[in-house]
């Protein structure tokens, strides 16, 4: 590839590939989460179809399209059919059909409230309320085709930033548009780069925290393995803004796809002069390292993200001294979330005060999120700031999917906290989340129904945190393995109601007293169930009751008569021996050898097995 | 790993070294590079680590010991990751650890005493809707209950 | 110079100053476990924490390395302040209920029971030994291991480290004097570190004064000949 030298150069590069771009393409999903569901037979099926047909239809293998629970997907171009769930099998079929104009029925998707069925994607409820903003691109850009990113606008923003803005006019943009921290503090970006802008120090450093620790939140994955060069640009741009010349991205050890494809990005805007000395021209120099991370949710946390890019342990510092001020290295150092980096480019291009125009008072812009859990929709959501959590889960999310009631939603992971029912109204807006004792987070957002203990969940996310925190300091380390101990003991059936108000009184001492961000904010999914789900604390303390079925104390394993046919399926099943019955005859299960792993629940066909 | 002496291990880690341009700031990626070669950190490896890259050896410790992607014992053949992200959990993925953990004879974050299994947990794979995901070697298994535990591993032991 | 006050004591401290420096010289108590003025802040312990007000701000800071501004108002009697300190203290009693220096500390500030369950731990993980090791001698014999509550100080390995020179440094910062070292038969023995160095005689008066190790380090920082560092310090 020809070295770019100039704008001119970009534009004429532009030029060429919008050119060559295919009018008509299919899109087949290709991030992790579509791997998973077998996305890459599909692949090859489609490309060995086509070539067989000699169809000029090109197959763009993209990052993970949002509907990543129904994944293979797959959305033809330029119409926007949609097709989900698609098998090899299924591959001829759909290929013929392309051939000829035509749609495969089958394989449309059907609304599962409505039961109506979509043949466009622009149709389907789920992608009707979002407002696809950084994830626009998706769909119609292979990870690492600079010619796909250039059909988008891409780097158009760069090439404004550098040519026709001053590093201050930039940020003054980014400070108007009031964008916020998409990693989960929500600090205010402009403030963030102005700072690191006033520093004289001729060397500062800007860090994209590709960390994303948060159990079930994956949308800064998507972003990385879909679109890097979304990512990179906005990082470009800030590096500009701030005055850096070296940056690093920071990717989780557990994403290898997306360290690979960020760093094949990188290796290709070397190439075409968009990273390295003086990009397109300008006479700036910046360049950009992979540092992959050790595994650790700690390291999510700046100073201790900054710690492990010097090779250290992931131990944050006293917080008083600010990374823009001494970071990396001891140098001013900018560290913005993936999503935060990615929304730059738009910011640039269409001006800071369109950007403030989307969202709430406090909170502009959009939000992605990882929709998951109990819900018919899981997959990646990107919604304006001020949508209601109503609306989510049930216009985009399809509502309950066991058919079940809701029960809460939890948001922020576990840093955040559990919203009932009685919340859903609440707009997704950083401070209005924060109030009501959550947090936004940095985008996971769990749906539970009846089923979900909500004593467990608080205990689950303890749990992660204990087995997370660095150990520095005392009220994390000690703190929280003691809040666990009585979250241990109230879910056998043992805890007392002195120790719900010694999980309260631990909580305050943790969040005030705790050196870091993970310590602070680890009393939340528990004092947020507490506040909102008090009731069954005390069913579990008091009643030695577990209303979901789920603390395995406080529940028993039942046959139910009137449902069992006798198949003798759990009999054989069953790993310690303790159902008896004779085939065709009502089985019966023994609670002292029971050890209530749930193995008959499983296997039974007729819904004979219930959990007291 | 075969062949893994001494002699070769200085001579792996200063290749492994110069992929980073010998920074010793690139410590974890260095350990991370080591140990896919040698399937775990030895002590010899650690010390020929802290030797070449200069950082004494109590740190070099601390990183080895701190980071969920290092072990200092050997694994097993195959590496069982049970997804524990939330909506796997809120799926029942607990009760399916729970059952590997009893047919395995092994603690989450242990290896089988014949090497074939190592045990463990990972947060969120991304594939939430296929919740209780368990990865055994790179190959994802969806919607995996209790039930299918024994028959899993036996397929993996008869490979 | 500068002017706070730290319970509405009206205190001058100096320019780079923390507000735990100004207030130890102006003679309030602020309890530490993990603080010595000739290392680095640590921040570990969160005992010296106090509540500071700058302007319209108040916050909840470590003392220890909290920089003292001019007109800065510290509070170290708030509910908040109390509350924090006697439960931090609690939580490491729960994890070492049998250390002298944490029952003294709970008669001062007042924690009357401990509400956890306890385990038997002598290091209260404060990391002053390591710290020390790393920062004064610079040897970097002993560090951490792990992290959350598996955290722990020790030798890489458990093993006799091989840069410690059982200068007995770690054991003099310990606050809970847990590193002991004795000296039998002509060795230095330090037992936490699983480490035994022989001793050097003194070549004027006999006496055992120092490791053959620490001999080593000294004769390798300050260049000067053995002969002369066989002399213990009485007899030069």
């Amino acid at each position: 590839m020809r070295r770019l030298e100039s704008r001119e150069d970009l534009e004429r590069l532009r030029e060429e590939a919008l050119s060559r771009q295919p009018e008509r393409f299919i899109s087949l999903g290709m991030g992790t989460a579509s791997r998973a569901h077998g996305a890459e037979v599909v692949y090859s099926a489609l490309k060995e179809e086509v070539a067989k047909r000699g169809l000029d239809v090109p197959i763009k293998a993209t990052g993970d399209h949002g509907l990543c629970g129904y994944a293979p997907v797959m959305v033809v171009y330029p119409e926007g059919v949609l097709y989900h769930s698609v098998k090899a099998q299924d591959v001829p079929e759909v290929v013929d059909a392309v051939g000829k104009g035509e749609i495969v029925e089958r394989l449309l998707y059907t609304d599962p409230m409505t039961g109506k069925t979509y043949t466009y994607e622009q149709d389907i409820p789920f992608y009707k309320k979002q407002m696809r903003l950084v994830l626009g691109p998706m769909e119609s850009v292979e990870p690492l085709s600079i010619e796909d990113y250039l059909c988008c606008g891409g780097f158009s923003a760069l090439a404004k930033a550098l040519f026709d803005m001053k590093p201050e006019e930039i940020i003054q943009e980014v400070i108007t548009s009031g964008l916020r921290g998409r990693g989960g503090a929500g600090f205010r970006t402009g403030w963030k780069w102005e700072d690191a802008a006033t520093r004289p120090d001729p060397v500062k450093y800007i860090i994209c925290n590709g960390d994303e620790g948060d159990p079930g939140a994956y949308m800064d994955r998507c972003l990385l393995e879909g679109l890097p060069y979304e990512v990179l640009e906005g990082m470009i741009i800030g590096a500009y803004a701030v005055g850096a010349h070296e940056g690093f991205v920071y990717v989780r050890k557990e994403y290898p796809l997306a360290t690979r494809n960020v760093q094949e990005a990188i290796n290709t805007l070397r190439e075409l002069g968009l990273l390295g000395e003086n990009i397109l021209g300008s006479g700036f120099d910046f360049d950009i390292q992979v540092v992959r991370g050790g595994g650790a949710f700690v390291c999510g946390e700046s100073s201790a993200l900054i710690a492990s890019v010097e090779g250290r342990v992931g131990e944050p510092r006293s917080k008083h001294v600010h990374a823009t001020e001494s970071g990396l290295w001891g140098k001013p150092t900018v560290l913005n979330n993936v999503e935060t980096l990615a929304n730059v480019p738009f910011i640039v291009n269409r001006g800071g005060e369109w950007f403030a125009s989307i969202g709430t008072e406090e909170s502009k812009g959009t939000k992605v999120f990882s929709l998951a859990g109990d819900i018919y929709n899981t997959g990646l959501v990107e919604v304006p700031m001020g949508i209601t959590l109503r609306e989510v889960v049930y216009d985009i999310g399809g509502g309950i999917q066991s058919g079940k009631a809701f029960k809460a939603v939890q948001t922020g992971g576990p840093s955040g906290g559990c919203l009932p029912a009685s919340q859903l109204d609440l707009p997704v807006d950083f401070d209005t989340l924060d109030a009501a004792g959550s947090m936004m987070g940095s985008g996971g957002m769990i749906v539970m129904d009846e089923d979900a203990c909500m004593v467990d969940v608080a205990r689950y996310f303890v749990k992660f945190l204990t087995e997370e925190s660095c150990g520095k300091c005392v009220p994390c380390r000690e703190g929280l393995r003691h809040m666990l101990e009585i979250l241990d003991r109230i879910t056998q059936g043992e805890g007392t109601m002195e120790d719900v108000d010694l999980l309260e009184e631990l909580g305050y001492v943790i969040a005030n007293a705790s050196l870091c961000g993970l310590g602070k904010s680890a009393p939340n999914p528990v004092l947020s169930t507490i506040r909102y789900f008090r009731e069954e604390y005390v069913e579990h303390v008091r009643d030695k009751k577990c209303r979901a079925g789920v603390c395995k104390a406080l529940v028993h394993y039942e046959i139910v008569a009137e449902n069992c046919t006798g198949c003798h399926i759990c009999f054989k099943e069953c790993p310690v021996d303790a159902i008896s019955g004779e085939p065709k005859a009502v089985h019966v299960i023994d609670q002292e050898k029971c050890i209530k792993c749930g193995i008959c629940k499983d296997v039974c066909k007729f819904d004979a097995v219930k959990v007291v | 790993m075969a062949g893994a002496t001494v002699d070769n291990l200085g001579q792996s880690v200063k290749e492994v070294m110069a992929r980073y341009g010998n920074n010793p700031a690139r410590m974890i990626e260095i350990l991370q590079d080591l140990q896919d070669i040698y399937g775990y950190l030895s002590k010899d490896l650690l010390k020929e680590v802290s030797r070449q890259t200069e950082v004494p050896l109590a740190r070099v410790y601390h990183v080895a010991t701190f980071f969920k992607a290092f072990t200092l014992k050997p694994r097993g053949k195959y590496t069982i990751q049970v997804c524990t992200g939330t909506a796997c959990h809120v799926k029942g993925a607990y009760r399916v650890l729970e059952r590997l953990e009893n047919v395995l004879g092994v603690k989450a974050g242990e290896t089988t005493d014949d090497l074939m299994f190592t045990l463990e947990t990972v947060n969120c794979v991304g594939c939430c809707a296929l919740g209780p995901v368990v990865i055994v070697n790179g190959r994802y298994h969806g919607h995996v209950t209790p039930a299918q535990v024994e028959s899993l591993i036996k397929e993996y032991r008869e490979r | 110079m500068v002017k706070l006050t730290i319970d509405g004591k009206e205190v001058i401290a100096r320019e780079g100053q923390t507000v735990l420096e100004a207030a130890r010289e102006a003679g309030i108590f602020i309890p530490t476990l993990c603080y010595h003025h000739e290392i680095k802040p640590y921040t570990a312990c969160r005992l010296c924490m106090v509540e500071v007000t700058k302007g319209k701000r108040t916050r909840f800071v470590t003392a220890c390395d909290y920089p003292v501004a001019d007109g800065m108002v510290v509070r170290t009697d708030t509910e908040k302040v109390k509350k924090c300190r006697k439960l931090v203290l609690e939580l490491l009693m729960a994890q070492c209920p049998n250390l002298p220096q944490l029952q003294e500390l709970a008669q001062v500030i007042g924690v009357e029971k401990v509400r956890f369950s306890k385990r038997d731990d002598d290091c209260i993980l404060c990391g002053m030994c390591v710290r020390t090791c790393a920062e004064v001698v610079g040897l970097n014999a002993i560090g951490f291991e792990g992290r959350g509550f598996n955290r722990r100080v020790c030798t890489p390995f458990d093993e006799p480290s091989d840069p410690c020179i059982l200068c007995g440094a770690c054991s003099y910062v310990c606050p809970v004097n847990v590193i002991p070292v004795e000296e039998v038969d002509g060795y230095r023995i330090m037992e936490r570190w699983h480490k035994k160095s022989a001793m050097v005689a003194c070549s004027k008066c006999g006496r055992y004064f120092m490791t053959e190790d620490e001999l080593r380090y000294l004769k390798e920082k300050t260049g000067l000949p053995e002969e002369k560092l066989r002399i213990c310090m009485d007899c030069r």
